[in-house]
């Protein structure tokens, strides 16, 4: 037990200082530098020099006891940065996912409503190819005929209902799993989570992990944008991790909803026998709308 | 499903974009994926050869390829085509792409695929 405890605090440490403390310490000396340069002089280095050796020969005629305090003081700052930012982190995942808070649902509604519009446009563009192409296609009509459907599939993968590309690849799992099984994710899913073998589970919580991780990355950029109105260089920086972060996102939100899918496929059988719906002699195949209809009237209890 | 037999399915499905893939790069990797090849059909384990070939550990294999093979191609694209349950009439209907399934107006049922 006492190694399992000290696994545990070794992990929770790990992501103490990675998650909260060396964002933190890097950002208190981005507000230190900004400070210290200000607009007029933003990319002063010989001022940069001398406060910077100015400030270690003052730290250094400190004594011990005031350094210790110093140092606690610094790694208590860069902790407090950290809490504050990832609580932030929920506001990132609304703004990248959506759907977006009351005073933006115009703005949202528009995008979306254009994002459809382009949607059903490459639909027809696909249809339109494959109405022309013959029964039996020669390989360039059906690359073409592939090509427009990948243009579809990545503006997203079923008929947009959220204002970012993002959402729309979460929604699109919600979409399917109504369509085509029948079944509502919201009250659906932690029912599916319970009943998933662990090698499911393993893969979409690494995949979740990424996503999760990305986010709060992606969520540094707010300190830094605010730090641009003292030393407008901030904003490279606040671009630079906004846009790692929101890359990275992309990529794993992509993993994440094509292995929720395909849990879906593969699984959703497997939710149903759970509640004792269904043949159970079929114990394999697709869920059927049918009984996915009768999954979701059960957990969702009318409500 | 076991991890080799996820590996095997994957590498099945995705083999002709992975040949297309590795041609783009050294005689060594088109020799990786020839060797990888013949233990796939020897039936014997590719998960470690593929995790060479990605340049990945076994864990970030299984994750990689959990989504698809990189470099794979956009796949060949399929159309759905729906008719009459029964068969009485020559209605076809063809959804937009993961949509929702059409339904038989007259009959109140969902339209067979075919």
């Amino acid at each position: 037990m006492g190694g399992f405890f000290q696994q545990l605090a070794k992990a929770l440490a790990d992501r103490w200082i990675s998650l909260l403390v060396l964002p933190g310490a890097f950002f208190l000396g981005a507000v230190w530098l900004s400070v210290t340069l200000g607009h007029a002089d933003a990319w002063n280095l010989a001022l940069l020099t001398r406060r910077a050796d100015t400030t270690a020969t003052s730290i250094a005629g400190l004594s011990s006891g005031a350094q210790a305090l110093l140092a606690v003081a610094v790694l208590a700052g860069a902790s407090g940065v950290g809490f504050v930012v990832q609580t932030l982190a929920g506001a990132t995942r609304r703004v990248w996912l959506g759907p977006w808070p009351r005073p933006f649902a115009p703005l949202a509604a528009a995008r979306t409503a254009r994002r459809r519009a382009r949607w059903h446009r490459l639909v027809e563009e696909r249809r339109a190819l494959e109405d022309a192409s013959p029964a039996r296609r020669t390989r360039e009509q059906q690359d073409r005929i592939d090509t427009a459907a990948h243009r579809v599939t990545r503006l997203a993968m079923a008929e947009p209902g959220r204002p970012t590309w993002m959402g729309d690849r979460v929604h699109a799992v919600e979409s399917i799993a109504h369509h085509r099984y029948g079944l509502d994710l919201a009250y659906g899913w932690s029912r599916l989570w319970l009943v998933l073998p662990d090698a499911a589970r393993a893969e979409l919580t690494a995949a979740h992990t990424a996503f999760a991780a990305a986010v709060a990355t992606g969520t540094w950029a707010v300190p830094y944008l605010l730090l641009t109105a003292v030393w407008w260089p901030a904003l490279l920086v606040a671009a630079g991790i906004g846009l790692t972060g929101w890359a990275r996102a992309r990529a794993a939100v992509a993993d994440l909803t094509t292995l929720t899918e395909a849990t879906l496929d593969l699984h959703g059988r497997t939710l149903a026998a759970a509640l004792g719906i269904g043949d159970p002699t079929e114990a394999t195949g697709p869920l059927t709308i049918g009984e996915g209809e009768r999954v979701t009237d059960l957990v969702r209890k009318g409500r | 499903m076991d991890a080799e037999r996820s590996a095997l399915t994957t590498l099945c499905q995705e083999f002709e974009a992975l040949i297309g893939e590795t041609r783009l790069h050294s005689a060594a990797r088109q020799e990786l994926l020839e060797r990888i090849a013949a233990e796939a059909r020897a039936r014997r384990p590719v998960l470690a050869l593929l995790g060479q070939l990605l340049n990945a550990d076994r864990d970030t294999t299984l994750r990689t390829l959990a989504t698809a093979l990189p470099g794979a191609g956009p796949g060949t694209a399929r159309r759905e085509t729906f008719r009459c349950p029964d068969g009485a009439c020559d209605r076809t209907a063809v959804p937009p792409p993961a949509g929702a399934l059409p339904h038989c107006a007259v009959l109140g049922r969902l339209m067979e695929r075919g």
